[in-house]
């Protein structure tokens, strides 16, 4: 008898222990408070930095170059004696022809050399001035309608660190028919930035600015055609996982843009460890000002990495 | 006969010249792990070129498919055609039935594929390839390391002394020296320099090629010598790089440093890097040629590596990763090992029992000898020596001396007649008559013991590939054991004798002890027979016991396809989301590698690091000891959660392991309706299973997800006025650029200062990080720099779904599978998926906003595993047929056929327990036991029940007839049993590499003839006496007394204890 009320008694501890069960690891999430901020979509193109003041100076005459007094790179002003030429024909007496700077700047090209012989109207200088210079871009048809006069853009290039900030000047109004598209030309706003002529850049323009919510790709989840983003809502101090339909708007840069469905505040779901249920328990893994202890955390981590390399 | 006795040097010549053929054809084997254990199956992979998929689909795609779903030739039988189109390439998997030859079915496909290849474009036909390869051939690695030098120094050391050598292992295809580190020659272009002069990467691509080549000028005859004028190449070294000459549209030639960066520096494009203790590792990998010997390959490579490490500075360290040679040496050592054991033990019982050492000797020759043959019939059928077909053979040891015993003891019985000296033709006379007598019984008894398998031979495929071999070895190593018992034992027996002069009959050594334990046993049999209350109660207790184990052990018992060895590499799978650079996947795979060396560092003995990509790594540990596998998989799965950004996989990983199928515990496919509406319902059910968490791991094949891609059109209609303009550049142009731009491109190999690198033209990194950057891509025309966008739309759209077709149908697979070790789940989950997926179905087209109607079939995926398990228990069945058929000619009743047949469910409760007791499994192999046991353990009985009923027939009251042939027959029942018992136990015990594969088998045998023996011996003469008796009430008289007892003797009588009792009475 006493054998079987043990026997039971063992049957029903190896019962209970079996139906305990072992308390289930929440999945842990990162979440991002939806905020607006400000959206816009861009537009790029390549730009060429051109001087405004940019002067070729051409032979008036046939004759043979006498001497060069403003060789390249020789800041040069108006009226300044450049090239000394003399005629060749008779009828002119072999007489010397000074060529004269048209504008005040910078020798930027010298075509000839001493001795060469030139014709009438060949190029023999260029004067450029640097201090003054305008942007060019060319403008898909398409886009005419967002490039416009006074738009206000920003120009990147390998040969300036810093940005520029550029406003279009005009845009002309003639669509060149074998390219598809018209020139257009900007200024610096910021007179004192320098741009060197000829530099390849690219000018971004910002077009449909407007406040809105971002959400990285992740976060969205599709239902048939329907899409839905996840947020978590407290409740008996538990976050629990509810899923809200929203309205997407346009793809930028790895972010989409949510038009509608979601309120501001809302703590919505961008990654998460494994698949969640309507309703289930999560834990937040990023909840606010933890962010240091992580770099902390890391920090230790790869200490201990090395540590343990060492060790094997 | 008595010609073939008479000269024994004759015989042991024959047998010798015999066994150095068995011994040339065992070293001639091929060596594989394991037999082929899947179908074979045969890929192919075509790039579309400038097509899309479904343009492909259209104009070759279901032709391709078509012509490889017709292979039909004798041999040849394509079962399945799976055709996955993706972005920029199809791959077909042809799958055939079982037993097509892979070289054939190879050769099949490639003369198809390269015919239909006629009509392709040349670009699509460029990139065919067609391959073969068998996951049951096995593969080697090796990891070379040092923590002072550079992958690169590593590999210039590494590369003359290695290279050259693997090349001529003749076993191995494509042995190579891995280097995911190797240098390139980077081009780094300017961009804008580029778009000023109007360039393409096109341009600088067509400069390379025409001055790496070396120009024929014709020959010129000086004197008496032809002299050849030649232009050799212009590119030899990076500075001739620099000064390559390009052309502009503009009619100029600039150098390619003007408009490039050129410099030298690991590969920018490499997306992996290995880690062997922490240290970056060059891999060495090599799998075997089709029918190549991997064993062989492994130990040649390995020489190799040994042969090359004097030369190797000191701080350069290797570790053999996989080495399979090791596994097939290690088992060949455990089935030399276990055949030594399994004959050692046969030959004590033996000499326990027959008492003289010559003969015990003389008997357990047959061991070795039987074995030898058999390798001259495997290689004769065309087998493989593989860790299967091993261990068939150590399996046979045990059962092979039965035969030769059964001879020497009727031998010995001719001889304990006679008395007095006899010359040499008396002795030969008797010893032709003595195996004349033995000679149907022996042949029988070894047929019969083996047409168990018979059954096997007409069972699935996937049951015949892993047991054939197995069932063959022990067929051709038991079967020649009877052939060589009766030619080679007659033959030292009698050359034996003429050194001896009387023949005494050997004394057993414990014969005092046997006697008193038959006495014992008939003592407690008389008991037994006479007290009704513990006969029935015996009788009912065993049916209860039988009844309990089916009810409850049976389906505890762990169901499996085939045992798994043990396994000393732990695998810890690190996936994480957003990293863009694999350098970041480094960091953190070595936090995750210093937590587990942390955690577990006692434990793991190296680690070696796969970073596969910049979101995926591997993290491998070789643990120190096997054993500890369980232990630490567990506390690393509890150890190693997902965060939200990392994703762990934890679990043990077997290069040794037999690769079988592994489907899925649940398979729906989707079917009908449009692509776009089967990806929604698909992915609506995934969805589903997915928050309902019915089955711990769903996917589908062929991608459900939403894919998008840039689209660039390019805008055509500007092209003619363009071209008047002077533009030379095409639409096509403007992909490459942005294909340079955007992950570069590779330029074919150069040789620079003699050495062959890849060339590789990109852009500086970060040129493209967005599709605006893309847009704003400059492109020179004339004297303008227009933006890409300008010359072509750019767009975000949605891409096709990758096109999933099976024998020429488009679907979508679902599947879903358990957690390992939560596999008992599986048909309950299964029912649950398929429920919420029925009911997820009414209301989808409406929820999911479907026009029109795809839908869900529920397929049996396993349908091959238990078509199998099924075939095998048909098989089981079968030979229980097959043996009450015997009996049934032997005894021409049916009812001492079922008591015969008792040791049947008596031979699988011991099963069932002993698989119970030693927690093994319920496996193919297990079944093969139960096969085999069938055989043995009515042999048995036969012997029990044919005895008594010949004493019977000769006017003996049942009860007494039964007790005499119990006492009289316990000897020969305990040698055989036991020699059998003991022969299988290493195998039970399963030590050893691969010994866990064939360790139900053995544990099967031993733990169910141990048990059918010991029942046998009481309830069998029990009912023996009932059923007598019976019918002796019945007939009202006694059985007519049988003058004429050996002629109703059927040769099937297992031979051995027919004539050792005979020997005795």
């Amino acid at each position: 008898m006493k054998i079987f009320i043990y026997l039971s008694l063992s049957v029903l501890f190896s019962l209970s222990a079996f139906s305990k069960d072992e308390p289930k690891k929440l999945k842990s999430v990162f979440t991002k408070t939806a905020a607006k901020q400000e959206i816009f979509d861009s537009f790029a193109y390549p730009a060429t930095v051109e001087a405004v003041v940019n002067a070729i100076v051409l032979s008036e005459s046939q004759g043979i170059v006498e001497s060069i007094s403003s060789p390249l790179g020789y800041a040069v002003k108006g009226n300044q004696n450049l090239v000394k030429i003399r005629h060749t024909d008779p009828i002119y007496k072999y007489k010397p022809v000074t060529l004269k700077a048209p504008v005040s700047g910078v020798v930027s090209q010298v075509f000839v050399s001493v001795g060469s012989l030139v014709s009438k109207g060949q190029k023999i200088l260029q004067v450029t001035d640097p201090s003054k210079v305008k942007v060019k871009i060319e403008v898909g048809a398409k886009d005419l309608q967002f490039i416009k006069k006074g738009l206000v853009g920003s120009f990147t290039s390998k040969a300036n660190d810093s940005v520029i900030k550029l406003k279009v000047l005009g845009v002309s109004p003639f669509v060149n028919p074998a390219t598809g598209t018209a020139s257009a030309e900007l200024e610096l706003i910021d007179t004192k930035a320098k741009l060197i002529p000829g530099v390849l850049g690219k000018v971004v323009f910002k077009s449909n600015v407007h406040e809105g919510f971002v959400f990285v790709e992740n976060a969205i989840y599709y239902v048939g055609k329907k899409t839905y983003v996840r947020q978590t809502e407290l409740k008996d101090e538990k976050y629990l996982v509810k899923k809200v339909e929203v309205k997407l708007g346009q793809k930028r840069r790895g972010q989409v843009e949510i038009l509608s469905g979601l309120k501001e505040g809302m703590m919505v779901i961008e990654r998460a460890s494994g698949f969640l249920p309507e309703g289930a328990e999560v834990a937040i893994g990023n909840l606010p000002k933890k962010e240091e202890v992580k770099e902390e955390v890391k920090d230790k981590k790869v200490k201990k990495a090395s540590k343990a390399k060492a060790k094997i | 006969m008595k010609g073939l006795y008479s000269s024994p040097f004759r015989v042991y010549l024959c047998l010798f010249a015999l066994a150095i053929a068995g011994i040339w054809a065992g070293t001639e084997l091929p060596i594989s792990l394991y037999p082929n254990s899947s179908k074979p199956t045969i890929y192919a992979n075509v790039s579309y070129g400038s097509s899309s998929s479904e343009e492909f689909l259209q104009n070759y795609g279901a032709r391709i498919e078509s012509t490889l779903e017709a292979i039909s030739t004798g041999s040849l039988e394509v079962e399945e055609l799976v055709a996955k189109y993706g972005t920029s390439s199809v791959g077909y998997n042809i799958e055939f039935e079982w037993g097509a030859d892979p070289k054939e079915a190879l050769r099949e496909v490639q003369g198809l594929l390269n015919g239909l290849s006629g009509t392709w474009p040349k670009e699509v036909r460029d990139s065919l390839g067609v391959n073969f390869w068998s996951k049951s051939s096995g593969f080697i690695a090796i990891s070379f390391f040092s923590q002072e030098r550079s992958l690169d120094e590593l590999y210039d050391i590494l590369e003359p002394l290695l290279v050259p050598k693997l090349a001529k292992v003749s076993d191995a295809e494509g042995a190579s020296l891995w280097n995911p580190n190797r240098k390139e020659v980077r081009i780094e272009l300017d961009i804008e320099a580029m778009a000023q002069l109007g360039l393409f990467p096109r341009n600088i691509d067509e400069a390379l090629k025409s001055a790496q080549s070396s120009y024929f000028g014709g020959s010129v005859l000086v004197g008496t010598t032809k002299l050849s004028i030649q232009m050799p190449r212009d590119l030899n070294n990076l500075s001739d790089l620099e000064n390559l000459l390009i052309p502009t549209p503009k009619g100029n030639l600039v150098h390619l440093s003007d408009i490039a960066h050129i410099d030298q520096g690991p590969s920018s494009g490499h997306n992996r890097i290995f880690k062997t203790n922490g240290a970056e590792s060059l891999i060495l990998f090599a799998n075997p040629r089709t029918g190549g010997n991997v064993k062989r390959m492994a130990e040649e490579i390995l020489q190799i590596v040994e042969e090359v490490k004097p030369q190797l500075p000191s701080d350069v360290e290797f570790r053999n990763l996989v080495d399979p040679s090791e596994f097939i040496r290690e088992s060949v050592k455990n089935v030399i090992h276990e055949v030594f054991l399994a004959a050692g033990l046969a030959v004590i019982v033996l000499f326990i029992f027959l008492g003289s050492f010559k003969n015990t000797i003389t008997a357990a020759i047959e061991i070795p000898l039987s074995m030898v043959l058999a390798f001259l019939m495997m290689k004769l059928t065309g087998m493989n020596l593989n860790l299967i077909s091993l261990g068939g053979l150590a399996l046979s040891a045990g059962m092979n001396v039965d035969a030769s015993v059964v001879v020497m003891e009727n031998i010995f019985r001719h001889f304990e007649k006679v008395t007095g000296p006899l010359n040499y033709s008396q002795r030969m006379q008797i010893v032709v008559r003595a195996v004349k007598e033995v000679m149907g019984p022996v042949v029988a008894s070894t047929i019969a013991s083996l047409v168990v398998f018979l059954p096997l031979a007409f069972t699935s495929d996937l049951t015949n590939a892993i047991l054939g071999d197995l069932a063959k070895a022990v067929v051709f190593s038991h079967g020649f054991s009877a052939f060589v018992a009766l030619i080679l034992v007659p033959t030292i027996r009698l050359h034996l004798m003429k050194g001896e002069k009387g023949v005494e009959p050997p004394k057993s050594p414990i014969n005092g002890s046997l006697v008193k334990l038959e006495n014992g046993y008939a003592n407690l049999l008389r008991k037994f027979i006479t007290s009704k209350i513990v006969k029935w109660l015996t009788v009912l207790s065993v049916m209860g016991a039988f009844a309990v184990l089916l009810i409850t052990v049976l389906p505890k018992l762990k169901k499996e396809i085939i045992g798994t060895p043990d396994t000393d590499w732990m695998i810890l799978a690190v996936n994480t989301s957003g990293n863009t650079n694999i350098r970041q996947m480094e960091t953190t795979s070595s936090i995750e590698e210093a937590r587990l060396l942390e955690k577990f560092g006692t434990d793991i003995n190296y680690t070696f690091v796969q970073i596969q990509g910049a979101n995926r790594s591997t993290i491998m540990a070789r643990l120190k000891k096997k054993e500890d596998m369980s232990r630490v998989w567990k506390a690393m799965e509890t150890e190693f959660q997902n965060s939200p950004t990392t994703y762990f996989w934890v679990g043990p990983w077997n290069p040794a392991e037999l690769p079988l199928p592994d489907p899925p515990h649940m398979k729906a496919i989707v079917r009908g309706g449009s692509d776009e509406d089967r990806k929604l319902l698909a992915k609506g059910a995934i969805n589903l299973l997915q928050e309902k968490e019915i089955f711990s791991r769903q996917w589908t094949e062929s991608g459900v997800d939403r894919v998008e891609n840039i689209q660039v059109l390019a805008k055509r209609e500007l092209w003619p006025l363009l071209y008047k303009e002077g533009v030379r550049f095409s639409p096509y142009d403007l992909s490459d650029l942005a294909r340079v731009a955007s992950e570069g491109r590779n330029l074919g190999d150069v040789s620079i200062d003699q050495k062959t690198y890849p060339i590789r033209l990109s852009f500086p990194e970060g040129t493209m990080s967005s599709m605006e950057d893309l847009k704003a891509l400059p492109i020179g025309v004339g004297d303008k720099i227009l933006p890409l966008s300008a010359l072509g739309d750019v767009s975000l759209v949605q891409s096709k779904p990758v096109i999933y077709r099976v024998n020429g149908r488009d679907q979508i697979i679902l599947m879903a599978k358990e957690k390992k070790g939560e596999e008992s789940k599986k048909e309950e989950s299964f029912k649950a998926a398929k429920l919420a997926i029925a009911e997820f179905e009414k209301n989808a087209a409406e929820e999911l906003g479907l026009t029109t109607k795809p839908q869900i079939y529920f397929e049996d995926a396993e349908s091959e595993l238990n078509g199998a398990l099924k075939q095998l228990g048909m098989a089981i069945g079968m030979s229980i047929l097959l043996i009450f058929l015997t009996l049934l000619l032997q005894f021409g009743s049916f009812a001492h056929t079922l008591i015969v047949l008792l040791a049947v469910p008596l031979g699988i409760m011991g099963v069932l327990g002993s698989l119970f007791a030693f927690s093994s499994t319920l496996s193919l192999n297990s079944a093969l036991g139960i096969i085999l046991l069938n055989g043995i353990a009515v042999a048995n009985s036969i012997l029990l029940v044919d005895f008594i009923k010949k004493l019977v027939s000769e006017g003996m009251v049942p009860l007494e007839a039964a007790i005499l042939a119990g006492q009289k027959r316990l000897r020969p029942i305990l040698i055989t049993s036991l020699t059998t018992i003991l022969g299988m136990l290493p195998i039970a015990l399963g030590s050893g590499e691969g010994g866990k594969i064939l360790q139900p088998l053995g544990i099967a045998v031993s733990g169910g003839l141990w048990l059918s023996t010991f029942l046998t011996l009481f309830l069998v003469p029990m009912f023996e006496v009932l059923y007598l008796d019976w019918k002796r009430k019945k007939d009202f008289k006694l059985p007519r007394p049988n003058q004429n007892v050996d002629e109703t003797k059927d040769p099937l009588i297992p031979a051995t204890e027919d004539v050792m009792i005979e020997g005795q009475l």
